[in-house]
């Protein structure tokens, strides 16, 4: 049985941190490290997180732009979404990256309408932005804790 | 042979033809910067008429972060040096790209460092006051005598913002790899919010840092580099640039300020620094949410453009949402 590809991952970054890092002396090569360490842990956040985001932040944009009278049609979700994709995980992404264009269109939308029906579902669409930035957050990794 | 050494050997080929008087000692990368190369090339001159040291700016292999062209960065610079601003001396600009792999131009080097940490005390207070100073001094120049190769100024500061901010929504519109619903609606905050002024705009530098100066171990300025988002536009986009990239950790945010003002800066305007604090990040968000496109050339790639496009962008939009008052906190 093979290990779980984080746990692969963990290994890995541990290396990257402890064994590899300090034998380097070239300054641009151990900047390099220390991004490929952060990633590797981003990767690994990824693999661990990746598919339940998705799967959340999908129902909330949906959700909330129903609520909003935006409701994305399924002929609105592309094709790969819904039967070509090569795994669950593609047809998630799919679907996500569909769903945020179409809040992202919302957005421009109603802010380019500035009247006060558009304020009103701009007010209820916001704190779904806060939102996804949140959800984001698990899958992050200590780059983002860094700033870097 | 490394990559590096393999460039190595490009750049001691080049010069060995430029100015086959002058020898070179070592070759190598410097800087933490994602929008171009740097290089630092140390040579023996002999009577070649170069300096010690120059420095070599070419493009990444990959597309760079801010989508300004290299021969306008060089060509800023000109401008700049001409009308007597301490920027680096631009030597030559070489636009065969054969020869290093892309186009390239070679300025002065100078002994210095950028490196912010290293200043503490009365070596960061004079940093402090000469960067305010040095910024005082480039808002001074006349737009109409030292123009920028983008051509004539606009006529107001408002219209110059204003046309900034279109500028980059549209070039973010039209490359974006997803959808960043949170990116839109800062745009739309940033276009509602433009000050008004009435004033003439100056030439701003628009990525001030100590990052982006050479410095003196003493505190003082050497040059100012970096200028890819130089423009025209409102001072108080230099001022907030600073204070975003963090200047007024050196000697306090109040003492940056009111070095600037003694210097015969502009008068500050704290609400029109909020805006611009906005806009910084904002546009951080939209350069790094590109950088994960990336070309390749052997040898040569990095791990800068995964760095920026995950986190980076995100850190910025966080930002951002924070001062428009989105997320609770920190909204000044």
């Amino acid at each position: 049985m093979l290990p779980h590809p984080e746990d692969v991952l963990r290994e890995v970054r541990w290396a990257m941190d402890h064994v590899i890092r300090p034998a380097l002396t070239d300054p641009y090569a151990v900047e390099q490290a220390k991004l490929a360490a952060n990633l590797i842990e981003h990767v690994r956040l990824r693999i661990l997180h990746e598919a339940e985001v998705l799967r959340e932040e999908s129902e909330d944009i949906r959700t909330t732009l129903a609520r909003v009278g935006r409701a994305p049609t399924e002929a609105g979700i592309s094709l790969t979404a819904v039967g070509v994709a090569t795994s669950e995980l593609d047809r998630l992404r799919q679907e996500n990256h569909d769903l945020s264009q179409r809040l992202q269109d919302a957005i421009a939308d109603l802010e380019a309408s500035a009247d006060a029906q558009a304020e009103d579902a701009l007010t209820q669409l916001r704190p779904l932005l806060v939102r996804q930035l949140e959800r984001q957050k698990r899958m992050l990794g200590p780059g983002y804790a860094a700033g870097t | 042979m490394s990559s590096i050494e393999g460039f190595a050997d490009l750049v001691r080929a080049h010069l060995a033809n430029r100015a086959p008087r002058a020898s070179v000692h070592a070759v190598r990368k410097i800087g933490g910067g994602a929008s171009r190369e740097t290089w630092l090339v140390e040579l023996d001159p002999g009577d070649s008429g170069l300096p010690d040291s120059v420095l070599l700016r070419k493009d990444t292999p990959f597309e760079g972060v801010v989508p300004t062209t290299l021969r306008r960065e060089h060509d800023v610079l000109v401008a700049l040096a001409a009308a007597g601003i301490r920027v680096p001396r631009p030597l030559w600009y070489e636009d065969d790209a054969d020869i290093l792999g892309a186009e390239f131009y070679v300025r002065t080097g100078y002994e210095g460092t950028s490196d912010q940490r290293r200043f503490s005390g009365a070596s960061a207070e004079r940093l402090s006051r000469e960067l305010a100073t040095a910024l005082a001094e480039l808002h001074r120049l006349d737009p109409r005598e030292t123009t920028l190769p983008d051509g004539p100024a606009p006529t107001s500061v408002t219209e110059a913002t204003r046309g900034d901010v279109e500028r980059w929504y549209e070039h973010w519109r039209a490359t974006a790899l997803e959808p960043m619903p949170l990116l839109e609606e800062v745009s739309w905050w940033l276009r509602r919010n433009v000050p008004e002024v009435e004033q003439s705009p100056v030439i701003v530098w628009g990525d001030v840092g100590i990052a982006n100066t050479i410095c003196s171990g003493d505190g003082r300025v050497l040059a100012l580099s970096d200028w890819e988002l130089a423009a025209y536009g409102d001072p108080m986009r230099d001022l907030a640039s600073g204070l975003w990239r963090g200047v007024g950790r050196l000697a306090g945010k109040e003492a940056f300020l009111e070095a600037y003002e003694e210097a015969g800066g502009h008068p500050v305007d704290h609400e029109r620094l909020r805006y611009f604090d906005v806009l910084m990040s904002w546009l951080v968000a939209i350069f790094t949410h590109g950088a994960a496109r990336e070309g390749e050339q052997a040898g040569q790639r990095s791990l800068h453009p995964p760095l920026l496009s995950i986190w980076a962008q995100r850190v910025n939009l966080e930002k951002a949402a924070r001062r428009i008052g989105l997320l609770p906190g920190d909204r000044r």
